[in-house]
């Protein structure tokens, strides 16, 4: 890896307020795990998938990420990559940045890869601790597919990979659209706003009834796809269309970024 | 002139996205493969006639028969089959008579949840993975009409059947259309448009499988409205079925509920009438019991949280947003001499006061007078 690579990761992963969401990110399983184990959910007083966590801690990890997808985590992940260029924009230190011999592309994507590594921690942070959490507080066992089938835990385990890889994907387009937000303005405050709006947007547009015309092409619509994975069979219908649909803006969302961030004028 | 250029890039790029996304969709909504002719009455014969013995695909269904549609509340209440009222669906559907016996899995596939049926023979079960419920019975007419519905190979034996073609075929005309491709299958298409009046069924529109005669896609378009009523259509479709995949057995941690089966002193289900007109009655309903049971047990249920307390606020009554919901439609009825009357763009509804739910393809004037035909008969015969 360049310099220029290892220096944008280091930066994100090293500002305190990102390890901070980190540490936020990895409370949430284990507190939805506390509350069932002490509040004694299950049994069918709560809905879905917490329903089964007393009975298998591995349905914590799938319960925990059907919790925090639909805000946590994209707003974490969209936060922070909102910050990768307003930020050092506000704060001077890109102009500095503009001036190694670097080419602006080249730095755009350094900045790219760092946030959708933070994506990255971001999804298995929140996999992990869940998991742990799971396997400390309640047994692991068999589990029992949304179709009523069951598969062996070494199965399953395979599965919660996959889920978690699917939830990836689409928080690393996530993270794309707030680099590209970014680029557009030099005020953190703004792009995290602008960043943090259109996520919300996207997932009141796609729970309004009348609006199923434009539903199919939002990026937040099948977030919750991966839960197809715990089908028998497995039903990729949906992920794959979530899948294009997440590349299609992430495309359209790094063109316009790179046209924006290489065109611009830094020289005052 | 080159950051002008450069800004140009995004446009293009967006173009690019677009056009591929559109640009399979014009060519395969073009696609009409040239097939042997056949006669129309050949053609409609073939309808359902399928010697298919295993199926297994998934279908897209769209409802839209003018009632409200149910927003999406993320998980709450999760897969139900009264949610097949309205809105986009996705269902699995498993069949195999290979031996005999009649097996089938029909899977409402929703959101973090799924409602299963699964049929051998004459036992059933119904699985909800939302209440990890599985719930064990004998089919009865009423869960095989239920069950006829969801596969549009059955559906449109409902329109086209030997049954349907022998009550229809004097006031209906048959057309076919340009030949037509559904998941991977070559296909016919028949249009059948009534001629009759007081029905709300404007046209309908059957592809088939030419090589098999599965019908794979059914749309009911209502009177006077190009828009679908009902959109079913195989998305994906093979002729084999796996046989792992029709058994049940309740997972180990789920709650089982025996459920027997009332001995019911009659049909609970009679045709009455005839032609596209003709109305199915069923017997016994109570719409509270139906309402209040939805998938759940008959025990006082907890209050409701979150989302649903507000909705449930709102409706005023206690209860899911769904059961909310259908109380309301419950309220909104007409009421006339003979009875509650709902209506919709393709369904009308009568609940008459001794507990029978007609439904019919027609107006509510039509079902009205139909519903008053059938009761001064049965009055006149028994007293």
């Amino acid at each position: 890896m360049g310099p220029i690579p290892s220096i944008e990761l280091a930066l994100t992963f090293r500002r305190r307020r990102n390890l901070m969401i980190l540490a936020v990110l990895a409370l949430l399983p284990i507190l939805v795990g506390i509350t069932v184990r002490v509040a004694g959910i299950g049994d069918a007083t709560g809905t879905g998938m917490l329903n089964q966590v007393a009975g298998n801690g591995l349905f914590l990890v799938f319960a925990s990420l059907a919790l925090t997808v639909p805000l946590f985590l994209p707003v974490a992940v969209g936060a922070v990559a909102a910050d990768q260029v307003a930020g050092d924009a506000a704060d001077g230190t890109l102009r500095t940045v503009l001036a190694w011999p670097v080419g602006r592309t080249r730095l755009l994507a350094a900045k790219l890869l760092a946030a959708v590594t933070y994506a990255v921690a971001a999804t298995f942070t929140v996999a992990l601790s869940a998991l742990a959490a799971g396997a400390a507080l309640f047994p692991m066992r068999d589990v029992t597919l949304l179709s009523g089938a069951t598969i062996p835990l070494g199965t399953a385990f395979s599965r919660a990979l996959l889920i978690a890889l699917v939830v990836t994907a689409c928080m690393a387009g996530v993270a794309v659209i707030g680099l590209t937000i970014s680029t557009l303005t030099d005020s953190p405050a703004t792009a995290l706003a602008g960043t943090v709006a259109l996520i919300v947007a996207a997932e009141i547009a796609g729970s309004i009834p009348q609006l199923d015309a434009i539903q199919p092409w939002l990026f937040s619509e099948d977030w919750l796809a991966f839960a197809d994975l715990l089908r028998s069979p497995v039903y990729w219908g949906t992920i794959t269309h979530s899948l294009w649909v997440q590349a299609a803006y992430a495309v359209i969302g790094a063109s316009l970024a790179w046209a924006r961030f290489t065109s611009r004028d830094l020289a005052l | 002139m080159r950051p002008r250029w450069r800004l140009l890039t995004p446009v293009a790029v967006a173009a690019a996205v677009v056009a591929a996304t559109t640009l399979p969709h014009m060519l395969t909504a073009s696609d009409s493969p040239s097939l042997p002719r056949i006669s129309l009455v050949g053609l409609v014969q073939k309808v359902g006639t399928s010697p298919a013995r295993a199926i297994s695909g998934t279908v897209k269904l769209s409802i839209d028969i003018g009632l409200p549609k149910l927003p999406k509340l993320g998980t709450d209440g999760g897969a139900d089959p009264l949610r097949l009222l309205s809105g986009d669906h996705l269902i699995r559907i498993v069949a195999d008579a290979t031996d005999g016996e009649q097996r089938e899995r029909i899977a409402l596939l929703d959101t973090l949840s799924e409602y299963d049926i699964y049929r051998d023979d004459s036992d059933l079960w119904m699985w909800d993975s939302t209440r990890q419920l599985a719930r064990h019975s004998s089919v009865d007419a009423l869960s095989e009409a239920l069950l006829a519905f969801a596969s549009p190979a059955e559906l449109a034996k409902t329109f086209t059947g030997p049954a349907a073609i022998k009550t229809a075929v004097f006031d209906t005309e048959y057309s076919s259309e340009q030949t037509t491709r559904v998941a991977g299958r070559d296909c016919y298409v028949v249009r059948i448009t009534p001629n009759s009046p007081g029905t709300t069924v404007g046209a309908v529109r059957v592809a088939v499988d030419a090589a098999t005669g599965l019908p794979v896609s059914v749309t009911v378009y209502p009177v006077g409205s190009s828009k679908p009523a009902i959109k079913a259509e195989f998305e994906s479709l093979s002729y084999q079925a796996d046989p792992t995949e029709l058994r049940f057995t309740p997972p180990p941690g789920a709650k089982v509920v025996e459920e027997t089966t009332p001995d019911l002193p009659e049909n609970p289900m009679q045709g009455i009438g005839t032609g596209w007109t003709a109305a199915v009655a069923i017997n016994n309903v109570d719409p509270d019991k139906l309402i209040s049971g939805l998938g759940t047990q008959n025990k006082p249920k907890p209050e409701p949280e979150g989302t649903a307390a507000v909705l449930a606020a709102l409706a005023g009554t206690p209860g899911t947003p769904l059961q909310s919901y259908l109380r309301m439609m419950m309220a909104a009825g007409d009421k006339t001499p003979v009875g509650l009357v709902w209506s919709s763009r393709l369904v009308s509804l009568v609940f008459t006061p001794d507990q029978r739910l007609y439904a019919a393809f027609a107006t509510p004037d039509s079902l009205v007078a139909t519903v008053t035909r059938a009761n001064t008969e049965a009055g006149g015969t028994h007293s």
